[in-house]
This record gives C-alpha cells, structure tokens and sequence, in this order.
C-alpha cells in the first residue's frame, strides 16, 4: 500500500521555514528531535524538503528519533513534583504512520 | 443590480509582476511569463514565525502578528524573560516581567501591556509601557490558567481560570480592577480574546484525567454580562484565540474530543455567530500557548509540543492571493 | 612459537632514505631527514574528540586548519538562531573571537584562521549575499555576491580571494557559481550543483560533492571538480549534504553532515571510510588542510562537540618528548 506521509530532518529555522503558500498546500507536522512529516509522494512537501534541506528519514529511522526526544521528556516528568506533575500531563508517546 | 465589472469586465494586463488587482481579475505576469488570477482565499494558512530567544509555555503575551510582547512562563519551571517581535524575529527589550511565574495572562499592546495573575493564585499585575515594568493595582481574587482581553495597559478584562477551584469570576481593569457579573460555565485553560468590553471565551474547563464530555466546548461573550452563544467543533483547552467577538481564530491545543486528550494543529474559526473548522492547520500542535493578533492576522506563541518550545507561528487569512493559471 | 626478531630483535638500520619494503614495528635512522622512524602498520584513520564550541552552533562558515581553525556564524537553538559568533581553535580548546557584523547560516566560506571570507546563507526570512572578511582581530562588511544563495559551498586561500557555488536560490536551480577577489563576479555554472553542498581545494582546483537537488532531495551523491569550468565526477556510495569535506581534487575526505559514514576520494572514486563518534547533522562548517587533517564542530540543536581526523598506521617519526 502507498505511503501516505514522509519523514525529514530539519531545525526549524524561524521565519521562513514554513511560508503561507506552502503551508496552504502542504499538511506540516513538526514532531520532537526536528523531525517533520509531511505528505508523501506530494510534489509540494518535495519541494519544501529540498528548499530547507531537510534530510529525508524512513518512518522506522524518524520513529527512532522521536523516540529518544519522548522518553527525555517522560524522564523530566516523572521527576517532577507531585504538584508540578498535576499541573501537567505526563507526555505521551507519538507513533508515526507510514 | 449589474455592476460594470459584472459587464464590461476587466482588461487582461501585461506586467512585470504581481500588483494588487480585485477578486477575479486576470493578468499577464511577463517575469514568469504566466497568466495569474486573483482568486479569494478566505480559509487562511500558517507560517512559521522567529523563533523565541528563550522557550516558555504557559507565558503571556500581548500585540499583533508584526509588534507582539511576550513575557514570563515557564520552561519547566517559572521564568521572567520579555521579548518583543517585528513580524521576523524576537528580540530582547532589557526588561525582564517583575517576578518568575507561569499560568498568568497578557493583553494590550507591544508598546502598552498588562501582565496578571498565575499560578498559586497570584493577584499581582503588571503594566507595560514599551520599556519597562511597573506594579499595577493587583487583582480582586487570584485567577491561574485563565484569559484576558484588553488594547492597552489602561483597560482589560480577566475571566476564568483555575484557582481554588474552577472559576466564572470575571474583573474589568480601568486603573484599578473591578468586579463584573460571572461568566455562566467557570472553567480554565480557555482562550480569551477582545477588548475590556467586547470579549469572548472560548473551551476550557476539562479536568485532566476524566474522560470527554461536553466540557471544553463552551463559548461565551461579554458585552457587560457574559452570554452563552455556538459551542466549538472541536472542544480544545489550553489554547490561545485571537480577534474579536465577531471574528475570531483558535489555534492547535490540547483538544479532549479523544481520551485521553491529544495535541493538535487544528484552526477553529468564529463568525460571530458559529465556529468552523478551518482547512488551515500548524505545524507544530501545543498547548499552554499565548496568542495574539487579529483573526486575518494572529500569532502562535511558544507552548508545549511536550516540551517548552521557541517556535512561533503566523496565521494570516487573506482576502486575495495571485493564483498561476496552467492549462490542462 | 617466538620468532628470531621477538627473541633477537631486529637492529636500526642507518639509511639515506625510508626503505621500500618495511614491515610493522621495524624502525631505522633516516640520514637524510636526520629522524628516526618507524613502520607504524598500515594506514588508517580515526576520528577523536576534541574540545566542545564556547557556543554550540550548526551550519556556520569553517576555515582553517584541524589544529588552527576558525568557526563563525551559524544556526542555534536561541538568543536569536542566527548566530554572529566566531571562535577558534588551537587543537584543544576554542577561544570567542569578535562578533561578525551580520547574523546568518548556511553560508560559504574562504581562507584561514586569521584571514577569512564569508559569503552568502541565509538570514531572519530570506537568503543572503551579504560578505564579510576577518583579518585576525576584526571583521568588515565586503561588496556583496551577485546570487543571494544559501548551503553553497565554498573554497579559497585567504580572505581575498574565494569561489563561491551551488547553493539554493529557487527551488530548481543550485548551480551558480561566482568568483571573488575584492569583488564578485560570475563564472561557469555547475554540471548539478546542489544545496548544502560540499568543497574543498581551490579557487582553480576545487571538489565538490553532496547537497540536494530537486527532486533528488537529500540522496545526491553527485560530484564535480572545477579548473575554469565544472566536469562531473563518479559519485559517492553515500549520499549526504550538510556536511564537510577536506583535502584536494586528487586526495579528499566528506564527513558528518546527514550521515556519519564517511567517504575518501583518491581522484577517480569514492569509497566508505572511519565514521565518526557522534552525529554531527547540519554542520556544515568544517576546517581541515588535506585528506587526512580535518575538523568537524557543532550541528543542529546546538551541539557543541568537536571531532579530528587523525591518521594511524604509515611510516612515522619518532620524536623526543
């Protein structure tokens, strides 16, 4: 079955990096460890990767990354105090579609 | 009644470039060598932003998409950094907010603010003038996860919030803060937006851990009193909504409409009758944000993706956009 | 069973020159050279970790040497990303050096510790052809490139003179190329080119290799050398842009960027070589003086490590400590 999204690499840059015309074309998901996804075999999400230079990630590789960034994030949680932990929800885990 | 466009129409131009035409007028762009139409866009789209120098979520925030404020947080932990924004990048204005806290709120302009409230039900406030900090009058009741509205840091409104409880308390701000009538469903983690007197709120009020339910969708208007009016699509707390109480954007969140809750990049947008959801998403879902701006104009700020994140995003409805015409 | 030379040992010979057919551990008086030296096995490669940047960056301009560079500008995580930091580097440790007039990344870089050039990137909104030049203790805002580009790469002797190539400018073009020697001026586009490409050698002998070409986004391996005009070259087994890459049309080394496989080119082909320790993405700064001395330093998010190539094995020379 045909991929639906595609995975890069890429440090968000600030202004610039996303613009309205391609965010108006291209559905963006900006994940943990600079991970993107944005559609697959889509030649806007193509030509956004090649304009930040992004570094295309199988979703198994993008997965591996996000991965790392989550559990950080879990580890900083469960660390917190019982009345900061109740002022915040423990992150979840992120599981990417192919 | 006919118009002479509707009739006569328009003459098909050749020009170097893209100039502002009206809706539906075709030309000839001879530096791309392409017909473009100007064709309406009235659902909006994103952009990413300047990153913040320093991450916060729960922050406040005050101004428009090119001269916005924002100050204090959390990263984790309490901070009091203020940053300002020109529409490209943040930058430091030497001004930290007067004390570390996270859960207050923000309206106004860059150049006159007022911060208010947070966490532990602090009452204190804080007005702006473009420079420097300076103690306010404090708040009759401490208000935590709440919102606000107001254009300067002479006039405000704050409601809601979190503080002992679920709260419908609402306080007007003239120089000193008074008491104003209740809203009608007490809840936190809503989005506000307006003016001291013309505000709206929006979501809010889900109990972390309990599943979904009607919570979270409520949306009210002050006009003096606080009427109940079109639920949200999408019921959304921790969020940030910027406008007025005819048209309005909400941005991502942390919607409640699954169990258990996730983040999410939607856009809502309110007419001044009902909610729609808009086929404009971010890029980057979060929560515990702070936003400001106009619906045709608004600003993302910061927030938690988990994490404390810089990223900021602009929401820009226009009206026209130059579309390039291909043949089949 | 021991051998004659574990048990008798093997004497040092006195020779005019190193002798053709040594084996490992055998050591000799070189009279020529007055040194004495050894058979050190066969020749390789390590990567070793040096001392971390003052202000962990990614994609900044690199020149220099493993042992004496120079590290400017760049992208990091805040205060604001686009840095105008510039530090160097004794082989040990890195010392903050003056600011740069301008904040930008992905830029393209000429010259050497103390007599630098750079050129192009990207700053807050759009690309750049912005200059600048370092004499050792300041910087000064040099006339400008003809082609606003971004991740171009970039090669040159010193801060006066410098080829500047690839490069995004659109989404379908990363070719151009221009020359610099006070001022820019154009010269013969690339065969492909690419963004986040990499060079190395020189204004009239240059490498280059990697960057990203619609639609062959992130997975070029496509080489080219310059003398005057570009010629492709056969290509690399690993695709990479982002990264860097030392040493001469004849002897290189690519390393770090989008993959920590390195590569080596011995003037016809590329093959797999040492990898790296830790990942370096986005480090598109990099110092070195041929195929066997480069540096890489930073990447994305702020790191701040700092790796050297150093080579092992070879005929070496024995020197008092």
């Amino acid at each position: 079955m045909a991929k639906t999204n595609q995975y890069c690499v890429a440090e968000n840059w600030g202004k610039g990096f996303i613009e309205h015309g391609e965010s108006s074309k291209i559905a963006f998901s900006g994940l943990p460890g600079n991970v993107w996804q944005v559609p697959a075999h889509n030649k806007d999400a193509n030509l956004w990767i090649n304009k930040v230079l992004g570094v295309p990630k199988t979703k198994d590789e993008a997965q591996a990354i996000v991965d790392v960034e989550i559990t950080a994030e879990q580890t900083a949680w469960d660390a917190l105090s019982d009345e900061e932990k109740a002022n915040n929800s423990r992150p979840a885990d992120i599981t990417l579609e192919e | 009644m006919a118009t002479y466009k509707g009739i006569q129409g328009f003459g098909i131009q050749n020009v170097a470039g893209d100039p502002t035409f009206n809706e539906g007028q075709v030309w000839y762009n001879s530096s791309t060598s392409s017909f473009k139409l100007n064709k309406q866009i009235t659902t909006g789209a994103w952009a990413t932003g300047g990153n913040l120098n320093n991450s916060a979520m729960r922050l406040g925030s005050a101004g428009t998409q090119t001269a916005a404020l924002a100050f204090a947080g959390q990263e984790p932990g309490p901070i009091n950094h203020t940053e300002t924004y020109n529409g490209t990048s943040w930058s430091d204005p030497g001004a930290n907010y007067p004390a570390s806290i996270d859960d207050l709120t923000g309206s106004g302009s860059q150049t006159s603010a007022l911060g208010y409230g947070g966490a532990s039900g602090a009452t204190a406030t804080n007005s702006w003038n473009g420079s420097s900090w300076t103690g306010a009058p404090a708040l009759n009741v401490g208000h935590e996860q709440f919102a606000g509205a107001g254009p300067s840091n002479t006039a405000a409104l704050a409601f809601g919030g979190n503080s002992g409880g679920y709260q419908n308390a609402c306080e007007q701000y003239n120089g000193s803060w008074t008491n104003q009538p209740t809203m009608n469903t007490a809840r936190f983690g809503l989005g506000g937006a307006g003016t001291s007197t013309l505000a709206i709120a929006a979501g809010g009020g889900y109990q972390i851990g309990s599943g979904p339910g009607d919570k979270g969708m409520q949306t009210e208007l002050y006009n003096g009193s606080w009427t109940t009016v079109g639920n949200l699509v999408t019921p959304m707390l921790s969020w940030s909504i910027a406008g007025t109480t005819t048209s309005c954007v909400g941005m991502s969140g942390y919607t409640v409409d699954v169990n258990p809750g996730i983040l999410t990049t939607q856009t809502q947008s309110w007419n001044g009758s009902a909610w729609t959801i808009s086929p404009a998403t971010n890029s980057v879902a979060r929560k515990y944000t702070a936003g400001c701006g106009t619906s045709a104009a608004a600003l993302l700020i910061g927030g938690e993706t988990p994490g404390a994140t810089n990223a900021t995003e602009e929401f820009s409805a226009p009206a026209f956009t130059a579309v390039t015409l291909t043949t089949t | 069973m021991s051998t004659y030379k574990e048990i008798n040992g093997q004497k040092v010979q006195y020779l005019a020159s190193d002798p053709p057919n040594s084996h490992a551990g055998q050591v000799w008086y070189n009279s020529t050279s007055g040194s004495l030296k050894f058979n050190a096995g066969a020749a390789g490669s390590v990567w070793v970790t040096g001392g971390n940047l003052n202000i962990g960056r990614g994609d900044g301009g690199g020149v220099g040497t493993a042992t004496d560079a120079l590290s400017f500008q760049g992208q990091q995580p805040a205060s604001p990303s686009y840095a105008n930091a510039t530090e160097s580097y004794n082989g040990t440790s890195w010392t903050t050096q003056p600011t740069t007039n301008t904040r930008v990344f992905q830029l393209g870089q000429s010259g050497t510790s103390t007599s630098a050039l750079g050129f192009g990137g990207y700053v807050p909104g759009s690309r750049t052809t912005a200059t600048e030049s370092y004499n050792g203790s300041s910087w000064t805002t040099q006339p400008t490139m003809t082609t606003a580009r971004y991740g171009l790469g970039g090669v040159g002797a010193s801060n006066t003179e410098a080829l500047g190539f690839g490069g995004y400018t659109t989404s379908f073009s990363a070719n151009a190329t221009e020359s610099y020697n006070g001022s820019w001026t154009n010269s013969p586009n690339m065969v492909k080119g690419g963004s986040g490409i990499m060079g190395t050698g020189t204004v009239t002998a240059t490498l280059s290799a990697g960057g990203s070409t619609y639609p062959d986004v992130g997975s070029v391996t496509a080489s080219e050398s310059y003398n005057g005009s570009w010629t492709s070259l056969n290509t690399m087994p690993t695709p990479r842009i982002r990264g860097g890459m030392t040493g001469t049309t004849t002897a290189a080394v690519i390393f770090g960027g989008s993959s920590n496989v390195n590569n080596v080119y011995d003037g016809t082909n590329w093959t797999t070589s040492a990898t790296l320790n830790t990942g370096h993405p986005e480090s598109q700064g990099r110092a070195g003086s041929s195929n066997t001395n480069a540096l890489i330093f930073g990447g994305a998010s702020g790191i701040d490590t700092t790796e050297s190539l150093r080579s092992t094995g070879g005929i070496r020379e024995l020197t008092v400590s």
